[in-house]
């Protein structure tokens, strides 16, 4: 007999175990309870989170405007229609894509609860926090620096580093090349690379260590580094740093090009800015996301930060939203931030936040939205997972669910046509 | 009960018992079996609006039932299963106990591919849904575990998967 035969076989036989008749009434009793406990458990957690305003406010010396723990309005989707389509995943149309890295790149859309995945090449590309979004590529990987376009199309080598950080000339990325292979590990190049993997700057002249950590973030002709003394800028053209900043030994920082922003605490309990010395244009915002780094909103006026400075602490308190507004130092504790939610990113129009989950090899995403207007913040549970260690926005449009995913268009799922008439290779939730 | 009660109950009493069966292919255990298939049930009845809006909500349950059960055994059910899979032994119904303890000796994912595949007859793109990974990763699992089966049972494989 062979073995599809005998596959076949015990198939019919039916699963292991006895076969004893379930009581289906009392199963769904439990369930019941089980659903009951549950939504228990969230209230606990939203009730915990008042206790943060007072405690977060304290801590962080700036002016704090409380809106309380915000309102978890939602813990699953709404009942609402986008015209045409299936019920969103929030209760407002959002019009954003959120990619992920992970399992490749996956890509929710948000509106028309949509999850598509594709793979970018490189070596760990698929693992690393150190995914950036320019011009319309997703710039990722380790040792193995790969450029993939959004619109489709296969990605491409750019350069062989260690890892790559976000530059503020549109197109380019900084890449550092460690001689050891691992951040901190022998002689460091710097390069800053295009697309095409043309190079634009290469230096080894720098080399960190004993007081100078890893550059953070590429600024206008520069980068900025954590020093001994806190955060300066680094020119590459003549090799030497310029003034401290500020203090403060932050592990991620954004820019706009004419201020830096960093958490000068792990926790991001404090928010520090500062202008940066050779104000160039204005760029886009730019970051790689991080749980301790801010992130600007698309004006360059506000940073969405993750303040845990209230976690480990007696009383203990969940870590929380927090939107600072940069010109007046207006601190908005938006909501209180279930465990795990510390991956931030704003909508395109700077109207919402979203917060995702990092996940590890789970099957679900949680997502949370914060609306800034009418300062509510809801929870939703995106059926797709993996790992999920980096958050962007993309706005809705035909390039976000990467056609070309699957080699084989016969491993596509169901097509789904969008509005717009674009063809999605993904599945529908 | 309003009819978004009595919607969840009739669905849980039709696909329940199903359910249950299927996980336990997963899980070997029928009491663990029942844990992880009310957990599924409990997330439907979070997501009901949407859910009940399924095409088959039945195969919504059951999808998030072995994706619970997969990672169930990732995070160590695997023991449970063993030990109730050797109980099963002595059930006086006729099973093929060779290919039980062969299949027992593949790796996880392996074993994953198998059953979801082979036991409970999803099609590759379902299996690979559960299991979070590609399709041709899926083919290529169930490939090497047919190998692995042949040389357990010391027999040929014939086909290969296409489905």
């Amino acid at each position: 007999m062979s073995i599809d035969e005998r596959l076949t076989g015990l198939r019919d036989a039916g699963p292991p175990g006895d076969d004893r008749q379930l009581d289906v009434d009392a199963a769904l009793e439990r369930t019941r309870a089980r659903r009951r406990q549950r939504r228990r458990a969230r209230r606990l957690v939203a009730a915990a989170a008042i206790v943060v305003v007072a405690g977060v406010g304290a801590i962080v010396g700036v002016a704090a405007r409380d809106n309380g723990a915000g309102t978890d309005v939602a813990t699953g989707p709404r009942d609402r229609t986008v015209p045409g389509e299936g019920p969103g995943v929030f209760s407002e149309p959002t019009e954003t894509v959120l990619l992920f890295s992970g399992a490749g790149v996956m890509a929710v859309d948000l509106d028309q609860s949509i999850v598509g995945r594709r793979r970018v090449e490189g070596g760990g590309a698929s693992e690393v926090a150190h995914l950036i979004l320019t011009d319309g590529h997703l710039i990722g990987g380790s040792l193995e620096i790969h450029a993939a376009p959004l619109d489709g199309g296969p990605s491409r080598l750019i350069d062989v580093a260690t890892i790559p950080i976000p530059a503020s000339e549109p197109g380019q990325v900084w890449t550092l090349d460690y001689a050891g292979g691992r951040i901190g590990q022998g002689q460091l190049t710097l390069r800053r690379v295009d697309l095409d993997g043309n190079v634009h700057v290469s230096t080894d002249a720098f080399q960190p260590g004993g007081t100078v950590n890893v550059p953070l973030i590429g600024v206008p002709d520069g980068l900025a580094v954590r020093t001994r003394d806190g955060v300066a800028i680094y020119d590459p053209d003549t090799d030497r740093f310029g003034p401290t900043l500020g203090p403060g030994a932050p592990l991620g920082a954004v820019t706009n090009g004419r201020q830096l922003i960093w958490c000068a605490t792990a926790d991001c309990g404090r928010v520090l800015t500062a202008d940066l010395p050779e104000t160039g244009e204005p760029t886009p915002p730019h970051a790689a996301a991080g749980s301790h780094t801010p992130v600007l909103a698309p004006d360059g006026n506000r940073v969405a930060v993750v303040d845990r400075s209230g976690v480990g602490r007696r009383p203990e308190a969940p870590p929380t939203l927090v939107v600072v507004d940069l010109a007046t130092g207006e601190r908005t504790v938006a909501a209180a931030l279930e465990e795990g939610l510390t991956n931030l990113a704003w909508s395109p129009d700077g109207s919402q936040v979203f917060a995702a989950e990092y996940s590890w090899g789970s099957d679900e995403t949680r997502v949370g939205r914060y609306d800034v207007e009418a300062e509510t913040w809801e929870i939703a549970t995106v059926p797709a997972g993996g790992t999920v260690n980096f958050i962007a926005i993309d706005p809705d449009r035909a390039s976000s669910f990467f056609p070309d995913s699957f080699t084989d268009p016969s491993e596509c799922q169901p097509s789904t046509h969008y509005p717009s008439g674009r063809t999605t290779c993904g599945y529908r939730f | 009960m309003d009819d978004e009660g009595a919607g969840f109950d009739a669905l849980f009493r039709a696909e329940y018992p199903r359910v249950v069966s299927a996980v336990r292919w997963i899980v070997g255990n029928t009491a663990v079996a029942e844990e992880i298939t009310q957990d599924a049930f409990c997330r439907a009845l979070e997501r009901w609006n949407r859910v009940r809006n399924h095409e088959r909500p039945g195969a919504w349950v059951q999808l998030t039932a072995l994706r619970l059960a997969v990672r169930a055994n990732r995070r160590g059910r695997r023991a449970a299963r063993l030990e109730v899979a050797s109980e099963s032994l002595g059930l006086p119904t006729a099973r093929d106990v060779d290919l039980e303890r062969a299949i027992d000796q593949l790796s996880d994912g392996q074993r994953n591919a198998v059953v979801l595949h082979y036991l409970l007859d999803l099609p590759v793109a379902d299996v690979a849904e559960v299991l979070g990974v590609r399709p041709g990763t899926v083919k290529a699992q169930l490939h090497r575990a047919r190998g692995r089966l042949a040389s357990l049972l010391s027999e040929e494989e014939v086909t290969d998967v296409d489905r």
